[in-house]
């Protein structure tokens, strides 16, 4: 290869690493800075330059990449200024579109329109949905990024900043990832079963060598289960966030005692409402594991709106403190 | 005595020259420069600066209004950019300066370079 074409190839590579408007004049400034060099070498016309001296000028150059970030820095999809914003909403979006379709698919499923017929096909369309929303919030930011050209991060620097505009320290908690996490796969658990298999909840007699096998929810259980896949699907998005954060703060536990409230909401009316079993001679144990439940869940509410109160009560004194000193 | 890897150490050297090359290079564009003929000139007195540095910082500084730049034609063959000092960038070289010289200054009242110069 000659002289000629190793240049043409080096400022090729640099200019295309450029954009478009600037492309043009550093190609040629480059093309003239490195026939200067040659020049220096007693290389005056190039088709008598040796490829070793063309090379060892280029080198010097250094890659075409790196010459070309310098000329120009290398602009960001989504810059550090949008970045908090895109985060946040990008978790919203994708815990709120997770809810809505696994409420969706319960109640599909409870109209005994078996979506769950092929669970892979249904996962991978959520899978697959994620996916698509997170692009096209990606495509929207960058868009953001790239019509304002930088302008976000430049006013924001420039806004005179007050330091009385610090939030206030929030109370957190760290999260025990273990309970969270089992809580998610009972969580999930739950959701297949009631929905997917209700059938596996059954009573197995044997008499006289046969067995039989008897579905032990009633149909009137079934019109409870899209409210519990709801309460499930809402937990599940909660301990995922919580876990997200790393920590609990007053909002997420508040959250938590709403779903908590929720949950002793549908257990109240499966206990006031009809049967919930199809063996009626099991009907009282039933009733009495709800009730139970619903105890116990009712006192670890209180338990945790009074521990959140004593939280925050004491935030508040911890600040008013501060403030004295 | 032990000593720090010389990778860190260039990474130190350089970050301390880095502001003085804009001096520098302001400096010597007081004159009509083009890229080949700085590099020689700062090499001359001192300081090498590589290519991948030097060019990209020239339309940098042009960009900022400190430098002007203009195509001219070299013997009649092939163009060439020459850059110099804008009138801001005269004004900013001076500013510059006086910094420079509160620099050595404090580095003095802090009792940096004695040794050299004992």
């Amino acid at each position: 290869m000659n002289a000629q074409e190793w240049i043409d190839r080096y400022v090729n590579a640099v200019g295309s690493a450029l954009p478009v408007r600037e492309r043009g004049d550093v190609e040629a400034e480059i093309r003239s800075l490195i026939q200067d060099e040659l020049e220096a070498r007693d290389v005056t016309n190039l088709e008598d330059a040796d490829e070793a001296t063309v090379l060892a000028v280029l080198e010097q150059f250094g890659r075409p990449e790196a010459l070309a970030a310098r000329y120009h820095a290398p602009r960001s999809l989504i810059g550090p200024a949008l970045y908090p914003t895109f985060r946040i909403v990008t978790t919203i979006v994708l815990l709120v579109l997770t809810g809505v379709w696994v409420f969706g698919i319960a109640v599909n499923v409870g109209m005994g329109r078996g979506m769950l017929d092929n669970p892979l096909a249904t996962v991978g369309g959520l899978v697959g949905g994620l996916f698509q929303t997170f692009g096209t919030l990606v495509f929207v930011f960058a868009l953001i990024e790239t019509f304002s050209h930088g302008k976000i991060e430049a006013e924001a620097k420039e806004e005179a900043w007050n330091p009385r505009s610090l939030p206030k320290v929030e109370t957190s908690e760290r999260v025990k990832v273990g309970e969270l996490v089992v809580g998610i796969g009972f969580n999930l658990v739950a959701i297949v079963i009631f929905n997917a298999y209700p059938e596996w909840i059954s009573a197995i007699s044997v008499t006289d060598g046969q067995v039989t096998v008897t579905p032990l929810l009633s149909e009137n259980f079934m019109t409870f289960v899209p409210w519990l896949t709801l309460m499930w699907s809402l937990t599940i998005a909660l301990n995922a966030y919580v876990l997200a954060q790393g920590q609990w703060r007053p909002l997420t536990r508040w959250l938590q005692i709403g779903l908590s409230l929720f949950g002793l909401a549908i257990l109240g009316w499966m206990l006031v409402d009809g049967p919930l079993l199809a063996w009626t001679a099991l009907e009282p144990v039933a009733r009495l594991v709800v009730a139970i439940v619903f105890a116990v869940t009712a006192i670890d509410a209180v338990v945790q709106v009074y521990r959140q109160v004593k939280r925050q009560v004491a935030a508040t004194d911890n600040a008013g403190g501060a403030q004295m000193r | 005595m032990p000593e720090i890897d010389a990778q860190t150490y260039e990474n130190l050297a350089s970050e301390l020259r880095r502001g003085l090359v804009v001096l520098m290079v302001l400096s010597q564009c007081e004159e009509l420069q083009y890229g080949y003929s700085l590099k020689q000139r700062l090499g001359e007195a001192g300081l090498e600066v590589s290519e991948g540095t030097l060019y990209p910082l020239l339309r940098r500084l042009e960009s900022q209004g400190l430098l002007e730049s203009r195509w001219e034609v070299v013997d009649d063959q092939r163009p060439r950019r020459y850059y110099l000092l804008s009138a801001v960038g005269k004004a900013t070289l001076g500013q510059l300066v006086d910094e420079w010289k509160s620099l050595v200054a404090t580095l003095a009242r802090m009792g940096i370079g004695k040794e050299a110069e004992s």
